[in-house]
Formats: structure tokens, C-alpha cells, sequence
């Protein structure tokens, strides 16, 4: 089985949101853990109706550990501010 | 967070700042900018292109809140201006808050064709309840997720100048 980098692994996540069921097995884990994530805060997600969650990719990045936080911020202490 | 004039301590407010950018991080590329601080009026702004990476940009969400410093050095919500930018379907929604006419803080909503985010207001004022930072991510995800634009006809006009203790 070829292996595959963290890079690209992360060029094959091509889809703007997964259904848990996708996530489950991208993550090797059941789809009852993923909702447990889920409902615990863990793993972001929309739900759009009563049963149907979708994730968003960057969320499943970081679940799979492909992709560390990046979140730049800019800090401008003196700039001027309009009310 | 509330209109009803809350404010929160600088601690409270960076860590609101820091919390929101580890929550809205998992949607996309994200960019804070924080300004303003020493000068009393400041301004927290989120930007999230998604899905991000290297993949082409759908939606870009614009969140900013700008706080007042009050005498005791605390920082008081004083307008907010959340907005959603369906690229592909060139439709904007957003949830305002600020004064208008002689009101002053009005939650209202814009909706309606767009080519880029907005810095202005609106040509149509809309109906909307105040609400928090997450509660319109929420909104605006659910958008993206269901792969609909807005429905801009379900929003009503805003009538501004209403009495209100009719």
C-alpha cells in the first residue's frame, strides 16, 4: 500500500464539508464517536436538521492531526478606530 | 454579550478573542486583526475564507465587533457588523448592529446581490433580533453547508421609526 504524507493526505480532503460517516472512517473510529465529539465540542460541525451534521474539512485537518492551528494574529494597538 | 451594556474586563475580552479564533479556525483560513486598544476604541475583526487551504475560496465571512473603553477601563460593546459573502452565488447576508436614525443601537439585517464583502451599509434595512458572534456563524454556516444562498424574502423590512410603546 503506498504510503501518503500528511501533505497529501490533506490535497485528498477536496470536499467543502463530510458527513460523520465519512469521518468515521477517515479517522478509523465508529460514527457514534464521531456524534460523541460532536455533542462534546470537540469537533466542530453545522447540523441541518434533527440527525444530519455536516463537518467542515479544516476541522477534520485537525482531527486527524494533519494540520496544526494556524491562526495569525495582528495586533495594532495605537491604530485609530472609527465609531 | 449584550446591547444591554455589559462590559467586559480586558482579560474577559481576550481571552472572548482568543476563544473565537480557536472556534472559528476550524472552518477555513482565518485571520484577527485586534486594533485599537490604546487608543480606547477597538476593534475586533475575524476573517475566514473557506474551505481554505489551497482549495479556491466559496464563502468569505467577515466578523467585527467594536468595543468602547469605558472610565474604569473595561470594554463595552458598542456596534457589531457580521457578514457572509456567498462568492459563487454573489449574495451577501449580514447582521448588523448600530444606530440608525435616532435609535441608538438597531439589530437589523442586509441581504441581497453582492460582488464583495460590504464596508457600507446596505440599499435595504431588514428585520433581525440581536445576536451573538457564534449565533451568526451558525446562521451563515448552515447557509454554506446546505449549498443554498440566502432567502432574502424572509426577511421584512425594518421600520425604524415605529413607536415602540404602542
Amino acid at each position: 500500500m503506498a504510503v501518503v504524507s500528511p501533505r497529501e493526505a490533506v490535497e485528498l480532503l477536496n470536499k467543502a464539508f463530510y458527513t460523520p460517516g465519512e469521518v468515521a472512517a477517515l479517522a478509523s473510529v465508529s460514527s457514534s464517536t464521531i456524534l460523541n465529539y460532536i455533542h462534546d465540542g470537540r469537533l466542530a460541525a453545522v447540523k441541518l436538521s434533527e440527525r444530519t451534521y455536516r463537518i467542515p474539512r479544516k476541522a477534520v485537518v485537525r482531527l486527524l492531526g494533519l494540520e496544526a492551528p494556524s491562526i495569525v494574529v495582528t495586533q495594532r494597538p495605537d491604530a485609530a478606530i472609527d465609531l | 454579550m449584550s446591547s444591554d451594556g455589559v462590559p467586559l474586563a480586558e482579560g474577559q475580552l481576550r481571552r472572548r478573542r482568543d476563544r473565537l479564533g480557536d472556534f472559528l479556525d476550524a472552518w477555513g483560513d482565518l485571520t484577527i486583526d485586534d486594533a485599537g486598544e490604546s487608543a480606547g476604541r477597538r476593534r475586533l475583526e475575524f476573517v475566514l475564507h473557506a474551505p481554505g487551504h489551497d482549495l479556491a475560496d466559496e464563502i468569505v465571512v467577515r466578523y467585527r465587533e467594536y468595543y468602547r473603553r469605558t472610565r474604569v477601563g473595561d470594554w463595552l460593546l458598542a456596534k457589531y457588523a457580521y457578514e457572509y459573502l456567498d462568492i459563487a452565488r454573489k449574495r451577501r447576508l449580514a447582521f448588523h448592529m448600530h444606530p440608525i436614525s435616532s435609535r441608538p443601537l438597531m439589530p437589523h439585517a442586509h441581504c441581497e446581490d453582492a460582488d464583495g464583502l460590504a464596508d457600507d451599509e446596505g440599499r435595504h434595512h431588514l428585520r433581525a433580533v440581536e445576536l451573538d458572534l457564534r449565533e451568526a456563524h451558525e446562521t451563515f454556516m448552515r447557509l454554506y453547508a446546505s449549498e443554498a444562498g440566502p432567502d432574502c424574502d424572509s426577511y421584512l423590512p425594518l421600520v425604524v421609526n415605529r413607536a415602540i410603546d404602542d
